[in-house]
């Protein structure tokens, strides 16, 4: 068991999240969109697994490295 | 007739053993650097000692030092008492096999500060810097000393002037001449300091290693407030913000093995070739993301780092300056073993050139126009950055010496517009003179301006009097881009489109066919590097 973190690439706010605890996802999966300097930065799992906590929701703003999404990885 | 003669049969030591003894002797007291109580607080302070670092970065038994018995001696009945080495070890190492001259700065000494009575005057001999000129070798300085100190005009019984000049002038030349590294290993102030710039390529260590002209003590007296010497001078402040230093490492070992790599990539001076590694990726290789990477939809981010891996050598990639002016990655990389110097846009930083992603670029195309290596510019760019911001910060003569390095130097160009090209920037990514080569992905798309914005400014009457301004701008931004696919430039210009997975191909080949230009070019360029 192990759990990963997903940090924000870079500050802005949060477009859209895509997933929900529980939610299976394999990795490179797209996990939600912030918008930064106009542009839709997209915030990929690195490893599969399960998502074990969604920190943020749309609208939110984020800064450069918080944690955005935790991903167990299972056993 | 023979040359064969009876070897000199041994006749001893002829009684020069007591100054051989005194040698050794000598050796054992500037091996002992300050003393174990200076060599504990340095691992106490999480550092390494300057011969432990030696032992990393240098090939085993490599070293060989100069200078190595200068030093403060004091004699009882005019024999050696004690003794304190200088505040540095110097010589000559190889790395990888491939000589170099290394200066290590010791903490453990005086705090490395200068100090050290009557030293110097007429018979000095030769500095490191003068010697990696003089041989033509890479220059490596360790740097870990504090500076001046006033105790020292206490010492000498007066003061002087400030004449660093005097034999900095070598490491001026130096960056025309040979590859030069500084890593900073500690806090570093006064000229230490400035010589952690006079390089091609410099490092500090997190949280062990800052550097400032003065420290906290320094601003105090002058500008009255605390700040503590991280906060000043430490890799926050000049990794990320101030970009005085290019890359951060976790810890000494991985900067020494920093400093490898980066040699690896560049010749041992500017009248030899960059080595060639043996090729260990195939140059036919197709990378399938290549051609998702791009989306249609230009505010749509990717990692620019993405479109690098997905070209050059595998796992050749390294990069320089990663947490400053992020919109431009800088970096060095193989592409079928031979060294380049590589640079791509990043929209996951918005892309669009600022005041320090072009300090970055002038630096990398400096390096490279010195040490002939060709470069390949991966474009999606959007253009200057604009704003309140990017004025402060003058970007109008960030653009100008952008233009003039570009201009200036002669490598092998090749440049791949993988998707917007705007602009004076987007300018930026074509060099008119000597082997440059351009291709274009299908998702390439370019101006002088972007159509979005471009439009209300140059029919402004136009929509302005219809009777739906909105629907007027509409309409002309569609019929305009409707002309901005990049076959219709390729009908005129000859621009030569092509598919995303044949990239590494095509590069590997022009890099094969720059071989014999670079070696037209060897020698020093006719613009010199500047740090």
């Amino acid at each position: 068991m192990s759990s990963v973190e997903i940090l924000a690439p870079s500050a802005g706010s949060v477009i859209d999240v895509f997933v929900t605890v529980g939610q299976q996802v394999a990795a490179h999966e797209e996990l939600l969109v912030i918008e930064s300097m106009k542009m839709e930065i997209p915030v990929a799992a690195e490893v599969a697994g399960t998502v074990e906590e969604v920190l943020v929701q749309a609208t939110d703003p984020v800064n450069n490295g918080d944690v955005v999404v935790r991903i167990n990885r299972g056993s | 007739m023979s040359d064969e003669r009876d070897p000199i049969p041994p006749t001893g030591d002829a009684g020069w053993s007591p100054e051989l003894a005194e040698l050794a002797r000598r050796h054992e007291f500037v091996l002992g650097m300050g003393g174990t109580e200076g060599i504990a607080r340095q691992h106490a302070n999480g550092k390494l000692t300057v011969r432990e670092r030696l032992a990393l970065l240098a090939d085993r038994n490599s070293l060989r030092e100069f200078m190595g018995l200068m030093g403060d001696a004091t004699y009882r009945d005019l024999e050696l008492d004690s003794f304190v080495p200088r505040p540095s070890v110097e010589g000559f190492c190889t790395i990888n096999g491939r000589k170099v001259v290394v200066s290590g700065g010791d903490f453990t000494v005086r705090g490395g500060s200068g100090g050290g009575g009557a030293h110097g005057g007429l018979g000095m001999e030769m500095s490191a810097n003068r010697r990696a000129l003089e041989w033509r070798v890479p220059y490596v300085r360790l740097l870990d000393s504090a500076g001046g100190s006033v105790r020292h005009f206490e010492e000498i019984g007066r003061t002087y002037l400030p004449d660093g000049n005097s034999f900095t002038w070598p490491d001026v030349r130096l960056l025309r001449v040979a590859p030069v590294v500084s890593a900073v290993m500690g806090s570093v102030a006064g000229l230490p300091a400035v010589n952690a710039c006079m390089a091609h390529f410099n490092l500090m260590v997190k949280g062990t290693s800052q550097v400032f002209p003065g420290g906290p003590p320094v601003v105090k007296a002058a500008l009255g407030y605390e700040v503590t010497k991280e906060e000043l001078g430490g890799w926050d402040m000049h990794v990320r913000q101030s970009g005085v230093i290019d890359n951060v490492a976790e810890s000494e070992e991985e900067a020494l093995d920093m400093i490898r790599t980066f040699l690896g990539y560049l010749p041992q001076n500017v009248w030899e070739l960059p080595p060639r590694s043996v090729p260990d990726d195939e140059p036919e290789r197709r990378d399938e993301a290549l051609l998702s990477l791009v989306s249609r939809n230009v505010r749509r981010a990717y990692d620019g780092h993405r479109a690098i891996e997905g070209v050059v050598d595998r796992g050749s990639f390294f990069e320089i300056g990663p947490l400053y002016g992020r919109a431009r990655i800088t970096g060095m990389a193989r592409l079928n073993g031979y060294p380049v110097g590589i640079m791509a846009n990043n929209r996951m930083f918005g892309a669009s050139t600022d005041v320090a992603a072009g300090d970055k670029i002038v630096r990398l195309l400096q390096l490279c126009d010195t040490f002939h290596l060709p470069v390949v510019s991966l474009a999606d760019e959007p253009g200057f950055s604009v704003g309140l911001e990017a004025e402060r910060r003058g970007i109008e003569r960030a653009g100008a010496r952008l233009i003039t390095t570009v201009c200036d130097t002669q490598m092998p160009w090749v440049t791949v517009v993988m998707g917007q090209l705007y602009g004076v920037a987007g300018q930026c990514h074509h060099r008119p003179s000597g082997m440059f080569q351009r291709y274009a992905w299908p998702s390439a798309n370019w101006g002088s301006m972007h159509i979005e914005g471009g439009v209300a400014a140059a029919y402004r009457s136009e929509v302005a009097n219809a009777q739906d301004p909105g629907a007027k701008l509409a309409e002309i931004e569609l019929r305009l881009k409707a002309i901005a696919s990049p076959f219709r430039t390729a009908e005129a210009t000859g621009q030569d489109i092509i598919d995303p997975r044949d990239t590494r191909r095509l590069l590997c080949e022009f890099v094969e066919e720059a071989q014999p230009v670079l070696k037209t070019q060897l020698g020093p360029t006719s613009t010199p590097y500047r740090p």
